[in-house]
């Protein structure tokens, strides 16, 4: 019996709710039990009305708008939504209990409730807003700026501060993808050299060390450090005459293509050098009739009058190149050798 | 290495031959960095080296321990900086020691040009210390290459030039001495040689923050060694040795400290000498025990030690024992790391990353080439070999990190470059004859020389034809001679253009080529050091702390010494907030002048305009709350100060004081007021007004602009004694007499402000001669100012914040004329002209005033003019805290003034209002909203209605009356009686005699609606039968307990003065909207 009556209670709360405006409590402990589970409050058009488009409330609604599903081409949503989920995750769990009670991290996607984008008059995705405690049904929420902020979870954390004043300490999920990638790699050279521990020559290759060593410092040279902290793009084609450029014609800017340009001329220019003192080694050893194959390009057999010549060329041509690269960049440089 | 086979007779011609270029690379090496010098004076450049120079000269004026102890009062105020705690002394130390030298030898110089002149003598020095590096790791031809090359490389010419006077010009000496001494012990196993070095390294610690490198690079090198399989005891003494002495030494200095035990950045060295010790350890056991206990031993044994090294550290590091890595340290394998958490260090120009040109722009031939060197050093390595590899790596990233490591690289590939040339020369200069590369310039000669050196140690050997042809090898080295001269004349072309700029003084050049030099700074900043107090307070961005200090010798809150990131963000936020803001934080920080740098006429790029972002940055990362970055652009989100500027950038301060009548400007024959050089475009806000600063000094090409903040004004202040008030009906007719006789002649009166009432004026003035009224009845002319408030007739009166900008004419020659017609209104207001000259026939009134002021009168909105008896004594009851009811339960207050008003005679209370009146005429009130009830009863109300309307018409005031019988209750009444008795018997008796035409001025009817007075019940009865009489409603309301009556007045709709609320002014809202005015008063 008792039980029955429980139940007709319940039935009549679920209607009473539904039938009229929900207070605050009401709202919160409906909440609550949404984000029991999860930390994201994944809206429909019911809720959406109920919990962030009516007072009265007493809390903040940090809403994304987004298109997850497949059939929507938003490659920015997923990553955008795993930094939001992020976020959400540390409020919900490195937050004080008041300050949970103030801010709710909610989604919208487009394939489940398209009306709520009409009604926000939205087409483009993803977009985050705040609806502060006090917004009223048709205000304009706060929207986050992507495009300066950048949408990394402690970028929202910081929108979240700067809006409600509770503060979120965000908290990664550790990657474990650069230490695993470490660990394989350190395993696939330790079982290389394993596998190989009878001939581990090549450690003592100083050609390879050799080479590893200059591949660093044309890298660096070349201005690839700048690359990676700068991002340039690849090439830039002028708008009117659609003409691709590899070199900027600025000191303090590079294109990427441009430091390959200039770290591939450095490259054949040491490369040179290193043809002309090997033709001359060459020669010394021919005289002494030994035979070592010592040199880099003995392999190649050339005559060592050969190779010097091609150094030459190399460097002569190729330093000429780079001085020419350099004056298109550095306006008024006076100097300049075979070739302006 | 060939000069192992040198025979003996050859060793004195090679000595010489290498100490001629070597004396030759220094001469070189100081002239080219003379540039400065010459195209300019004597001067100290940029920033730091200012502080350095003042830094110095204390110490040469108070002596070295004095200048250990110094505390600088100048720097940093209010918390002024211990400067030789923080400060590496080797630079000042090394400069003092020289004049101290050159004084004992009575050689008198004055310390600046030792300062100036330090940096390129020590660049000799370097290229000494890199030809012994050099010699010591490949062969000592390849080390006169390095030295020529280290002596001219743009590299380090950029940071040693004359006046360049910074750590880094001693340091890179000390850090190739430290090098060379490093390999030497290496090589020779010598306690001697390890001592040598820690001494060397001990210089380098107190000359530059660069030491951790060193202190980091060589135990890198020591353990790639024990890796690599090449460990030696000649190894194991020198790192012993050197570590223990070099950190026992660098603890001496007091910048240091405990730093070399207590920071993870000295923890390697550390490290590697326990490990050393232990492989010390492995060897000298290898042979004594038995294979089987050496395996156990070791391989257990070492994972357990290692393990608990990294253990004990981080414990320590967790402790607070050990530092952990400084954020500089991380900036530098993480590159993002700066920009995201210490912008200070990310906004500094120097620490960027290095683009490819920045590369060549500076090392040139070298660059190419040093790869060769690096590429021989690793085919034929040995043991001081691996150092200048590691040394090249290792620099090289770091010059790709940052654009001041540069610095570091450069050293590395000279010598490698060196090596890499002497190589081939060794190889192409063999039995040949002299090469004819023609004698130009001393640099050339140099290195024809350093040919000529290899060519004769090579000479020797055996040449060998059968593979190269003599041709080829001919041209080879011609060419790689014509490439070196090229190497020359661009170090020349790049030491001349780019790196010779003192930056304290500008310089351009006009379009036939002359030069101009800018000296703006040095301008202001000596007008700083004669205009303003000694201790008067200077701020500044940062950048200019140390040259206004060093040059102005003045004191400065943030220099660039940025130690104190929060003081700077202070500064950073008085720049970037609003006048009123800044002026707070400026007071706080006890602020005198403030200084900023203004490119935008000259085009000079490095302005703080061009900074402000940092400075807005910076402020953010500390009061994240009051500055946002995002509010300094422009919509579109652009940085600019154009005309899309956004409303915060137009109002900082920063703004404010670099644009200050800057739109006034022009900078070209055919650009609009306000174009901006620098940025290229107008300025978006052009009339600036300044508030809390004026302008101080603004320097000739406006680079330098000083602001002075004003101390607030205490009150503002009036004239009384020059207001007078000319009697209208004498003067008008005086004033036509005058006219009549003499047109011609101009009478001034002296008064300063006349008033005037339309309303009375039309009433007396010329109502006697209504026939030949003439059209207009007053001309003012002559005025030198009309304050007209509003110039607009949509507009009737000012609010909020626009009260700030009321309109106002304004003439120089006092052409002002205001004209007024005969129903009292103006009918012009402006330039007198000749229309109004031709209508003086039919104008009743001129006053000519000569300059004088115009201004509306003043409308006292409340008041109770008519009294007996005043109530000063209660004074002293209310500074002891009484409030107002206490006073009146006491007998005082109104019912005091209410017994004596009672007994008054209507004349004595008539003849003391009129006084009331002139006196408030005097000070500019013209209306007057005036109250009776002090009466309370019905014949003292009508005696004082009475006085108000029977007011003299001698008195050009308005009065608009106000029945205030509801003012409070008197003895013996209650609140019911009282309404009663004016609800039935006072109005309607008001009500009759102003039917009858008396008590003309009578408009309004007032109630005090209070708590225990007139509660609201009775206040709305009395305001509505006042309402009905036909006065307006007007009424005191919440003067000290809030009970609705406002709200209930609201109701009623009334549209009269309404007086007395106190603090809550949210009960504006509910008057807002019906036309009414609300005084609201202090709590007294």
């Amino acid at each position: 019996m008792e039980v029955k009556i429980c139940l007709l209670v319940a039935v009549f709360g679920i209607f009473s709710i539904s039938a009229q405006v929900q207070t605050i409590e009401e709202k919160v402990q409906g909440l609550a039990d949404l984000t029991a589970r999860s930390p994201i409050v994944k809206f429909n058009l019911d809720k959406w009305k109920t919990y962030v488009r009516s007072q009265p409330r007493n809390y903040s609604m940090v809403v994304m708008f987004t298109a997850l599903s497949s059939s929507v081409n938003c490659p920015i949503c997923r990553p955008a939504y795993e930094e939001f989920l992020i976020a959400a995750n540390s409020h919900r769990y490195t937050s004080s209990e008041s300050d949970k009670k103030k801010v709710y991290f909610g989604i919208v996607d487009y394939e489940d409730a398209p009306q709520i984008f009409q009604q926000m008059n939205l087409n483009t995705a993803p977009i985050l807003y705040h609806f502060g405690a006090k917004l009223g049904a048709k205000k304009k929420p706060e929207q986050m700026d992507f495009q300066r902020q950048g949408f990394d979870a402690d970028a929202i954390g910081k929108f979240v501060t700067d809006q409600t004043e509770v503060h979120i300490r965000i908290l990664r999920p550790p990657n474990y993808t650069a230490p695993v990638v470490i660990i394989l790699l350190a395993g696939l050279v330790l079982g290389l050299l394993y596998l190989k521990r009878n001939s581990l020559d090549f450690l003592f290759n100083r050609t390879t060390w050799g080479v590893v060593c200059l591949a660093i410092t044309f890298i660096f040279m070349s201005g690839q450090m700048w690359n990676h902290i700068r991002g340039p793009p690849f090439m830039i084609s002028n708008p009117n005459t659609k003409e691709a450029s590899f070199i900027h014609g600025s000191t303090q800017f590079q294109l990427v293509a441009e430091t390959y340009i200039v770290a591939a001329l450095y490259c054949v220019i040491t490369v040179g050098f290193i043809c002309i003192n090997e033709a001359a080694d060459v020669s010394n050893n021919d005289k002494n009739k030994q035979n070592k194959s010592k040199g880099l390009f003995a392999q190649f057999n050339l005559h060592p009058n050969t190779l010097a010549i091609i150094g030459l060329v190399a460097i002569c041509v190729f330093f000429s190149f780079l001085l020419s690269v350099f004056r298109s960049k550095y306006r008024g440089y006076p100097y300049s050798f075979l070739f302006s | 290495m060939t000069l192992a086979t040198v025979k003996n007779s050859r060793l004195g011609a090679t000595t010489l031959l290498t100490f001629v270029i070597l004396a030759l690379a220094w001469f070189v090496g100081f002239a080219s960095r003379l540039f400065a010098i010459v195209r300019f004076e004597s001067i100290i450049h940029e920033f730091d080296p200012w502080f350095n120079y003042r830094a110095t000269h204390h110490m040469v004026q108070h002596g070295f321990y004095n200048f250990l102890n110094w505390f600088d009062e100048r720097a940093w105020y209010p918390l002024g900086r211990i400067v030789g705690g923080t400060v590496y002394p080797g630079l000042m130390v090394t400069s003092g020691l020289i004049h101290w030298i050159l004084d004992s030898l009575n050689f008198h110089v004055h310390i600046r040009e030792i300062c100036v002149f330090l940096a390129p003598t020590f660049s000799g020095l370097t290229a000494i210390a890199t030809y012994f590096l050099t010699k010591e790791l490949w062969s000592p031809g390849a080390g006169l290459f390095a030295a020529c090359f280290i002596a001219i490389s743009p590299g380090y010419t950029s940071r040693s030039v004359a006046g360049s006077y910074d750590n880094e010009g001693i340091a890179i000496f000390a850090l190739q001495f430290t090098y060379f001494l490093w390999v030497k012990s290496l090589k020779t196993g010598s306690i001697m040689w390890a001592a040598l070095c820690a001494l060397s390294y001990f210089y380098m610690v107190s000359a530059w923050g660069g030491y951790v490198f060193i202190i980091n690079l060589i135990p890198l090198h020591a353990l790639a060694l024990i890796i690599m399989g090449r460990y030696s005891s000649r190894l194991f003494v020198s790192y012993t040795s050197f570590y223990c002495l070099a950190t026992i030494l660098s603890m001496q200095v007091p910048f240091v400290g405990f730093q070399p035990v207590r920071t993870s950045e000295h923890m390697p060295a550390f490290g590697i000498f326990g490990l050393l010790q232990i492989v010390a350890l492995m060897h000298y056991a290898r042979n004594r025990i038995t294979r089987q206990q050496f395996m156990t031993l070791f391989v257990g044994g070492l994972t357990v030690l290692g393990g608990l090294a990294v253990v004990v550290y981080f414990a320590l590091v967790w402790g607070g024992y050990v530092a952990p890595f400084s954020g500089r340290f991380y900036s530098l394998w993480d590159t993002g790391y700066a920009k995201i958490h210490i912008p200070i260090i990310a906004s500094v120009s120097e620490h960027q990353p290095t683009t490819w040109v920045s590369f060549f722009f500076d090392l040139h031939i070298t660059a190419a080439v040093f790869p060769v060197g690096l590429w021989y050093c690793i085919k034929k390595v040995n043991d001081e070999r691996v150092f200048i590899i590691l040394y090249a790596v290792s620099a090289v990233y770091f010059a790709g990190v940052m654009v001041r490591l540069m610095l570091t690289l450069t050293p590395a590939v000279c010598v490698l470059a060196g090596i890499g040339f002497s190589y081939t020369f060794e190889r192409y200069l063999k039995d040949e004859e002299k090469n004819g590369s023609g004698a130009g310039s001393k640099d050339e000669k140099m290195y024809d020389k350093a040919a000529k050196n290899a060519k004769s140690k090579t000479t020797t050997t055996e040449g060998e034809e059968n593979g190269v042809s003599v041709n080829v090898r001919t041209v080879i080295a011609v060419l790689l001679l014509i490439f070196l001269l090229m190497f020359v004349v661009h170090a020349t072309y790049v030491t001349s253009n780019a790196y010779s700029h003192p930056s304290v003084v500008l310089q351009s050049s006009t379009q036939n080529g002359d030069r101009i030099i800018m000296d703006d700074f040095r301008e202001a900043y000596h007008w700083l050091r004669e205009n303003t107090a000694d201790d008067a307070r200077i701020m500044s961005w940062w950048d200019y702390g140390y040259q206004i200090a060093g040059m102005a010798n003045r004191t400065t809150l943030v220099d660039n010494n940025t130690w104190n990131n929060s003081h700077i963000a202070l500064v950073g936020k008085a720049m970037s907030s609003n006048e009123s803001a800044a002026y707070e934080i400026m007071t706080e920080l006890d602020v005198d002048y403030i200084l900023v740098i203004f490119g935008g006429v000259i085009g000079y790029s490095g302005d703080d305009i061009n900074k402000f972002l940092w400075m807005v940055r910076i402020a953010q990362g500390e009061h994240p709350k009051d500055i946002r970055e995002d509010n300094y652009f422009s919509a579109s989100g652009e940085y600019t100060t154009g005309a899309a500027a956004s409303e915060t950038m137009l109002n900082c301060l920063m703004y404010k004081m670099s644009y200050y009548r800057f739109g006034e400007t022009r900078v070209g024959y055919n650009q609009a007021g306000g174009f901006d050089r620098t940025r290229g475009y107008v300025i978006g806000k052009k009339d600036i007004t300044l508030e809390y600063i004026e302008e101080a000094y603004t320097t000739e090409n406006w680079l330098v602009r000083i602001y002075k903040r004003k101390k607030l004004p205490n009150r503002p202040s009036l004239k009384n004694a020059d207001v007078t008030i000319p009697i209208k009906g004498k003067k008008s007719q005086q004033a036509k007499k005058q006219e009549g006789s003499n047109p011609t002649s101009r009478h001034c009166h002296q008064s300063l402000i006349y008033f005037f009432a339309a309303k009375k004026f039309a009433e007396m003035g010329f109502s006697t001669n209504k026939d030949c009224m003439p059209e207009f009845q007053l001309l003012i002319t002559g005025l030198k100012q009309i304050v007209q408030i509003v110039d607009n007739s949509d507009q009737q009166f000012l609010k909020g914040g626009e009260m700030k900008n009321i309109k106002i004419l304004e003439s120089k020659n006092n052409n002002l004329c205001i004209l007024v017609d005969n129903s009292g209104k103006f009918s012009y207001v402006g330039e007198f002209s000749e229309e109004i000259q031709k209508k003086k026939e039919d104008i009743g009134e001129v006053i000519e005033t000569c300059g004088g002021i115009a201004i509306p009168g003043f409308v006292d909105g409340h008041s109770h003019p008519v009294f007996a008896g005043d109530r000063v004594h209660e004074f002293a009851m209310k500074l002891a805290g009484a409030s107002y009811m206490d006073v009146q339960n006491a007998g005082g207050g109104i019912m005091f003034t209410t017994t004596r008003t009672r007994e008054a005679k209507e004349e004595d209370l008539k003849r003391d209002f009129e006084k009331i009146a002139w006196k408030m005429l005097k000070n500019g009130t013209t209306t007057l909203e005036a109250k009776s009830g002090y009466g309370l009863d019905i014949e003292t109300e009508l005696k004082m209605l009475r006085v108000l309307s029977n007011i003299s018409p001698q008195i050009p005031l308005e009065i608009s009356a106000t029945f205030c019988g509801a003012h409070a209750i008197p003895k013996g009444s209650t609140e019911i009686q009282q309404t009663r008795m004016i609800c039935d018997e006072l109005l309607p008796k008001i009500e009759h005699e102003k039917m009858a035409g008396n008590l003309g001025n009578v408009e309004n009817i007032d109630v005090f609606c209070e708590k225990g007075v007139f509660e609201v019940a009775t206040s709305r009865e009395i305001l509505q039968r006042g309402k009905e009489a036909g006065l307006a409603v007007n009424f005191h309301a919440e003067e000290l307990v809030y009970i609705g009556g406002v709200e209930m007045g609201a109701k009623l709709g009334p549209n009269g003065a309404r007086p007395v609320d106190k603090k809550k002014a949210f009960l504006i809202l509910y008057l807002c909207p019906m036309e009414s005015y609300m005084t609201l008063l202090p709590k007294l």
